[in-house]
């Protein structure tokens, strides 16, 4: 929608820019929502799609942030990557917890409606194997020897690669399992080694923790966008407690990011610029921080199918094969 | 002990009686001293220093970029019968490659061959035999000098099956611009500029690099109940792709695979179009269609990418099912293809009569009849994975090419496989060197990381193979050059992703000295002061026994 009134911001004078942004606000959802693709997006050049999900936390307590990895693995799973794409690392198995009052659900919102949990849930990292080192030897591929494919990231130069974390953060580092914690340092030089090894064309990063920008600070390499929860020195909050739960359920900044998701379609032309929008303040209570700089394509110019799912880029096949040529001889 | 105090020994040291008493204290300060400095330290350096095999770092580090610099693969010609030489001294590098030119004179049967034949396959199909006979991997340019096929082709180059080249015109003279547009085919490019652009989809056609590929053949019935397709994939397989994976085991190692999957259903909500009575599916859903069986593809087992090759027999509510292209009219192929992923063929299966639109329960009430059998026609399903199987390679996939001789008897012409080997060989070099050079810069900066022997002798390893391909590489030996930089990738790889080069596994070295220093230095201190001590009263002694 901001692509059909861009050209006319251009037009006008600085001082009405903000009027033309109160507009753009009301009008939107008019200007979007035909069917077709807008000629407008840039060309991606990615062919597969890959997603890493991770819950960093364990104990009863940390139940949203299950809840909250669920929920995008959901997502992502409905937009089209197969299982076989996705590592999803879960630090704790809420499903089977003795305080879980329903077992075998895991639900992301008071009402109950979506078991995130379902009956076809694939964890390839769970429990005490969710560790950084383990991370660390995911996104750079050097695992053991043994490793079966399902816990490989075996993505190449044509991948686009979605990175969700969550779980509790300070200034500069991600905890994970309340033992060890993985430092934005490491991170960074973690996807610089994928960067030089080819192992994807462009990340997008999102990462719902306390201090989250933090997070994304020391990234160096190229073509990575990233999105956190809240800026350095703020708290993420949590959205809102289930009672017959008991626990806090799902943090603000993922459930309004599902609230945009559950939107989208698998041929929808919603861009990552919208998706950043998602969260404003007054919603979100912490600030949402993104990283563009290092990102080449404009967020409002890439479909969002690019990373939360997976539309293939297709070639119609013109001839077959002339088989009696084979014959002949 | 007892009145002896030692603070008055030392002071009134000049006295002999009080010099013996605390001599055997200054052996064992001594030994300390001894055990701590001989055994002691070299112990503890030699059990805490990280293990790092040397590595020939600055090969690591450049050999990138001298592949960049000045990697030319050459490609020998030869041109046969002509009556001049092209101008320059002999070679001519085009993007990444370097022809070099030979000239002779027709030997007497190919004389015969060229001269005497009925028409050009004819004398195709006798070079490729002489080829096969001779083992001769060279690329030869004939002049052609006959006025029938003169009339028939017009004046112009026209590949052979194999690798003989035809030049039809009416003097044996080099036209350099058909020569150079020649070239630019047998290195797969249209215009030079195609070379360096890597964005479009057309480029994106060529598979990742990877030591082999698995293909697997997929037959999906969604309603078996209603019509059961089965396929006699073994002979389909047999007969065709297996000749085509032969021929292109030079170029890399192929696994087939097949399976039936049942109750499977494409992501397609087709249309009926009343006028025809066919269910079509518009172009924007083709994107999609795979996402739901594509979790049905992937091997547990091999890490190899795969190349899937689905056929989708539309089921009988749906019947006939057809593809349209992006101009709304019914695509003749009724396939498509995903670049690297592999390709789609929705095959129509012919419905039993007047069961379109029967309930269930009233086929079931037939007893053993109530499904019908139909066998998928494999020459149907192999026209399409056979084209497609091309141009998933990154090869043409058009049947009808200007300037190439029509396929007889095989899918691969001999000097494509040639062209998709240096293209492989290309990308096995640059991604080794590439992976050496990052490997090579992380140890070079993060001093704790353990280099362990594995690793080392896999660098040394790759680094020797891959100087090797190099040279096989420039003298146009592409067997030689690729089997080298095969070896120098693997290598390349197991070395780079080897679980020790992990830095979160090691202690930094500050924090190794936050260590040692609390628990070393109350232990160090009063050793070496003793010594000092000891050497105090050793000069002493000596400069007595001088004095005396």
């Amino acid at each position: 929608m901001n692509n059909c009134v861009s050209h006319i911001l251009w037009k006008m004078s600085l001082n009405t820019v903000l009027l033309a942004g109160v507009i753009t606000l009301l009008v939107g959802s008019g200007c979007s929502g035909q069917g077709t693709i807008p000629k407008e997006f840039t060309q991606s050049n990615h062919t597969n799609n890959w997603a890493v999900l991770v819950d960093t936390s364990r104990f009863w307590f940390n139940y949203r942030h299950v809840a909250n990895v669920l929920s995008i693995y959901r997502s992502v799973k409905r937009l089209g990557i197969p299982d076989s794409q996705i590592i999803l690392m879960v630090a704790d198995d809420m499903a089977c917890n003795p305080r879980n009052p329903t077992p075998a659900t895991v639900f992301n919102n008071a009402n109950q409606n979506i078991d995130v949990y379902g009956d076809d849930v694939e964890v390839d990292y769970r429990g005490y194997e969710v560790t950084v080192e383990n991370f660390v030897r995911l996104l750079t591929g050097r695992v053991a020897a043994g490793t079966p494919r399902s816990k490989r990231l075996l993505s190449d130069e044509r991948s686009n690669i979605l990175i969700y974390m969550t779980g509790h953060g300070g200034d500069g580092f991600l905890k994970f399992q309340d033992s060890e914690e993985i430092t934005n340092v490491e991170l960074a030089d973690a996807f610089e080694q994928m960067w030089q090894k080819k192992k994807y064309n462009e990340i997008f990063f999102m990462v719902d923790t306390c201090q989250a920008a933090s997070m994304y600070e020391k990234f160096y390499s190229p073509n990575i966008l990233a999105v956190a929860s809240s800026l350095v020195g703020e708290d993420s909050l949590s959205h809102h407690v289930d009672s017959s739960i008991g626990v806090y359920i799902i943090d603000r900044y993922t459930y309004y990011a599902l609230e945009f998701l559950e939107t989208v379609r698998p041929d929808s032309s919603k861009t990552m610029g919208q998706f950043l929008k998602v969260c404003p303040k007054w919603a979100c209570i912490s600030t949402v921080g993104v990283r563009r700089d290092l990102f080449r394509r404009d967020p409002d110019k890439v479909r969002i199918t690019d990373f939360f799912g997976s539309v293939r880029k297709i070639q119609t096949t013109t001839n077959v094969f002339n088989i009696t040529n084979l014959v002949s001889i | 002990m007892g009145d002896q105090d030692p603070g008055e020994s030392s002071s009134s040291a000049n006295t002999t009686e009080v010099e013996e008493a605390p001599s055997w204290t200054r052996w064992t300060a001594s030994s300390y001293a001894v055990v701590m400095l001989l055994l002691g330290i070299p112990l503890w350096w030699k059990t805490t220093t990280v293990q790092r095999v040397p590595l020939p770092y600055y090969d690591m580090l450049t050999l990138h970029n001298q592949f960049q610099n000045e990697l030319l693969i050459g490609i020998p010609i030869q041109f046969k019968g002509f009556s001049g030489v092209l101008e320059g001294d002999g070679y001519q590098n085009v993007s990444g490659y370097s022809f070099k030119f030979t000239y002779s004179v027709m030997s007497a049967t190919e004389m015969d061959l060229v001269y005497k034949s009925t028409d050009l396959y004819h004398i195709d199909r006798q070079m490729c035999a002489m080829e096969s006979q001779t083992h001769n991997e060279l690329l030869k340019i004939y002049y052609v000098g006959r006025a029938d096929l003169l009339k028939e082709y017009g004046q112009q180059v026209i590949l052979g099956n194999c690798r003989s080249i035809y030049y039809i015109g009416n003097k044996s003279q080099i036209d350099r611009k058909r020569i150079d547009k020649l070239l630019l085919k047998l290195i797969g490019a249209t215009s030079e500029l195609q070379v360096q652009d890597s964005s479009n989809v057309k480029d994106s056609l060529q598979l990742p690099l990877s030591a082999g590929y698995d293909i697997l053949l997929s037959l999906l019935v969604p309603e078996p109940e209603t019509l059961e397709s089965t396929w006699e994939i073994q002979r389909g397989v047999k007969d065709y792709l297996d000749p085509m994976v032969k021929k292109l085991s030079r170029f890399a190692e192929f696994t087939v695979r097949s399976q039936v999957l049942y109750y499977v259903k494409l992501n397609v909500m087709p249309r009926l179009n009343p006028r025809t009575g066919i269910y079509e599916i518009p172009n924007e859903q083709l994107p999609l269609v795979i996402n739901p069986v594509e979790s049905k593809l992937s091997s547990f087992v091999s890490q190899n990418p795969a190349l899937n090759f689905l056929t989708y027999t539309a089921p009988c509510d749906k019947y006939p099912l057809q593809i349209l292209d992006d101009t709304g009219s019914g695509l003749v192929t009724n396939a498509f293809l995903v670049p690297q992923w592999g390709g789609i063929f929705i095959y129509n299966a012919p419905c039993p009569q007047g069961q379109k639109n029967e309930s269930l329960a009233s086929q079931e009430s037939e007893g053993n009849e109530w499904n019908a059998k139909h066998e998928v026609s494999m020459e149907q399903v192999m026209a399409v994975v056979l084209n497609q199987f091309r141009s998933l390679i990154g090869l043409s996939d058009k049947t009808k090419e200007d300037g190439v001789l029509d396929f007889r008897g095989s899918t691969l012409r001999d000097w494509e496989v040639d062209l998709l080997v240096r293209r492989r060989l290309r990308s096995l070099l640059f991604t080794s060197a590439n992976t050496l050079q990052s490997l090579g810069n992380l140890l070079d900066q993060i001093t704790n990381i353990v280099v362990t022997e594995k690793v080392g002798w896999e660098v040394e390893k790759s680094v020797q193979l891959l100087k090797e391909a190099y040279e096989y590489a420039s003298k146009g030996n592409l067997a030689d050059g690729q089997a080298y930089a095969l070896e120098a990738f693997k290598s390349s790889e197991i070395a780079f992703h080897h679980p020790t080069n992990l830095a979160q596994l090691y202690f930094p070295d500050d924090q190794k000295y936050a260590i040692y220093i609390p628990l070393f230095l109350p232990v160090g201190i009063p050793v070496l002061l003793s010594l000092r001590i000891i050497f105090a009263a050793m000069k002493k002694g000596s400069n007595k026994v001088k004095a005396d």
